[in-house]
């Protein structure tokens, strides 16, 4: 089973897009993917920034408010269809 | 996208408070994100000893949800009240052989620590061997002796109620635990603590009502922490991290190795929970539980509850000329500490009577382990105006404490209990001026059907809007009881259907007049001997300050 999201790292203070699978109950990896539609500020270069305290705050999956910085659609881009494929649900029963 | 972390963590639960087996709390709590429970069995360990600590640890095996026990360290509390059983030295040496057990949960006899009491320090021995780590029990326990209590290897706390106190204590190594119950709450005093000490504080629930929990459990906390300006990422470390590391938990972190134990919240506001995954398995999603319910067989569910009705004639308190004020326990909303205070009784055919124009009702402890005489006193704040409520739910030796304004109303709620064998009761319904509609009509208690999708279950008994666990006229009356036949705690039915119902007799105790947010929560910590400043034992009125019996009435002239 996979599944994406925004990982959020509490150990390391930093919150990234990513995919953890999973196999027979355990985590067998947690995996960055910067591609991943976003809904935290990219970095030049298109990798995820870690977040501070502050921004992480700002952010939320279905976030319309004014204080967000987010340049992409928290559900993707592209027709509304499209939005479907990076539905954690339907990712992850494409996965299994 | 959502956002993906690992589950929340409960650090101090009695699972027991919730009237729900464990397998019923876990359907409940993983609709919040909660994984895992660092549970303390010392509430049935009171009534049934080690066969309840065994029903705990094995019902909680039949759902995926990861309940991790304590081993209990004062069965019985104390010497001034009567028990169901006994948990001792040996007890807690064979309970920490096993893995399920990960600590010695909370160690009330702070006094027994600071004196060095043998058996006190055997148990906490067994423990260090083990490797397991000590939890305490020390409310406003301060300087000098607090720091000789941390010392003696104790090193958590969750009974703080003020900062000062709770930093004294973490100056001297231990962790808070910020507990926000159903009747305790610490939350708004404690949580600046957590901008500077991340590493140190932990979350707990400590004794939740099954309606509380079907609302929210630590997910709320995190959201309120963060609104409160707190750093997320210490929320987290409150709410996910500590909790294992402290208690060394086989709960995941999201690493690789780890169990799959992580939930999917839209944002880190308001934690509103999409799915839960406990070693990988779906167990909610968008607010429904995916735990399937275990339907008990147990026609005989555990139990320890062997006294019979009783007389309204039992619960008359006799007047003597000599006595000229009465001590009265004042409770407190959203405490479980109590004041003392003196007040002139109300005396009538030669009985001290209860005096509802100025709130002072009577209080009662009743044996359920024996027929014995019932302990009396009197007590503020709780408000009712008819009727009596009573509960077998009664820290920490569960015996049957109830309040009312008459003898008779009393005497009605208790024997409900009894009839039960175990449960809460209400009497005097009918005498309200305003009956709610959750108030029993024509014998029967009627509700508005449940929006059952909403709560992900599918019960007839929820549909049929009845909502009776019994029924008897009191002389003044209506009076029913919502039975808990585990252990006089728990109900073995659908954890929604008794929050439902649970619900719908706090809100008949508040048409009774009741003012206090939780008056049945409330109700259940007036036995609780160990934590000040007065209390009502089924032996007598109980001075914590003091560790000793008070006389209800006095021959002070001070009155207040």
């Amino acid at each position: 089973m996979i599944i994406q999201g925004n990982l959020v790292d509490i150990e390391n203070r930093k919150i990234y897009p990513g995919e953890i699978i999973v196999e027979n109950g355990k985590i067998v990896s947690v995996t960055e993917r910067p591609h991943l539609p976003l809904s935290i500020p990219q970095g030049e270069k298109g990798h995820a920034q870690p977040l501070l305290n502050q921004d992480a705050k700002k952010y939320t999956a279905s976030s319309k408010s004014e204080e967000s910085e987010l340049t992409i659609p928290p559900w993707g881009v592209g027709p509304p269809g499209l939005c479907l494929l990076f539905s954690p649900v339907l990712s992850m029963r494409m996965f299994i | 996208m959502p956002f993906i972390l690992p589950g929340f963590i409960d650090a101090h639960v009695h699972i027991e408070s919730c009237m729900l087996i464990p397998s019923e709390f876990a359907r409940l709590a993983v609709v919040h994100g909660t994984v895992a429970t660092v549970s303390d069995p010392h509430e049935i360990a009171n009534v049934c000893g080690m066969k309840g600590i065994e029903y705990m640890i094995e019902n909680g095996k039949t759902v995926p949800f990861k309940f991790y026990f304590g081993a209990p360290s004062c069965v019985p509390a104390t010497t001034f009240e009567t028990a169901g059983a006994i948990i001792d030295v040996n007890d807690v040496n064979d309970l920490m052989r096993r893995d399920e057990i990960k600590y010695l949960s909370e160690m009330m006899n702070f006094p027994g620590v600071l004196s060095g009491d043998e058996e006190v320090l055997q148990k906490m021995a067994a423990a260090k061997k083990a490797n397991k780590p000590v939890d305490g029990h020390a409310p406003g326990l301060r300087g000098e002796d607090a720091k000789k209590y941390i010392d003696a290897g104790i090193s958590t706390d969750h009974e703080c109620f003020t900062k000062e106190e709770a930093l004294d204590k973490l100056q001297h190594g231990m962790k808070i635990i910020i507990r926000e119950g159903s009747a305790a709450k610490n939350f708004e005093a404690l949580i600046e603590l957590l901008h500077h000490h991340p590493d140190k504080i932990m979350f707990c629930s400590d004794d939740k009502h099954p309606d509380s929990l079907m609302d929210g459990h630590i997910n709320e906390l995190c959201a309120r922490a963060v609104a409160k300006g707190i750093d997320v990422f210490h929320v987290l470390k409150a709410a996910c991290v500590n909790p294992v590391e402290h208690y060394k938990l086989d709960v995941g972190l999201l690493k690789e190795g780890d169990a799959a134990d992580f939930i999917l919240v839209k944002d880190l506001e308001k934690f509103e929970v999409i799915q839960t995954y406990i070693n990988g398995e779906l167990v909610a999603e968008d607010g429904k539980t995916l735990v399937v319910r275990r339907q008990t067989s147990d026609n005989l569910p555990l139990n320890n509850f062997n006294c019979t009705k009783k007389k309204v004639e039992d619960f008359a308190v006799p007047f003597s000329i000599h006595h000229s004020s009465l001590t009265v326990i004042e409770a407190l909303d959203g405490q479980l500490i109590t004041n003392k205070i003196l007040v002139e009784p109300k005396i009538e055919n030669g009985k001290i009577i209860t005096d509802v124009e100025n709130d002072i009702l009577k209080i009662v402890v009743v044996n359920r382990y024996n027929n014995a005489p019932i302990a009396k006193a009197f007590i503020k704040n709780f408000g009712l105006k008819h009727g009596a409520i009573a509960s077998s739910v009664a820290h920490d030796s569960h015996n049957i404490v109830g309040v009312g304004v008459d003898d008779e109303s009393l005497c009605e709620a208790v024997n409900l209990v009894i009839e039960e064998k175990g449960g809460i009761g209400i009497a005097g319904i009918g005498l309200t001026p305003n009956p709610a509609s959750s108030v029993p009509q024509g014998g029967k208690v009627h509700t508005q059907p449940l929006p059952v999708n909403e709560c992900g279950i599918d019960n007839e008994f929820l549909n049929s809007g009845e909502l009776c666990g019994s029924e008897a006229l009191s002389p003044g009356g209506l009076g029913w009881a919502l039975p808990l036949p585990v252990a006089g705690l728990m109900s073995i039915e659908d954890g929604y259907v008794v929050a439902e119902k649970y619900k719908a007799i706090d809100a008949a105790a508040k048409e009774l007049g009741s003012k206090l947010s939780s008056p049945f929560m409330t109700l259940s910590f007036m036995a609780l001997l160990v934590i000040p400043h007065l209390k009502l034992s089924d032996k007598g009125l109980f001075d914590g300050d003091g560790f000793t019996f008070v006389c209800a009435c006095s021959h002070k002239p001070n009155f207040i």
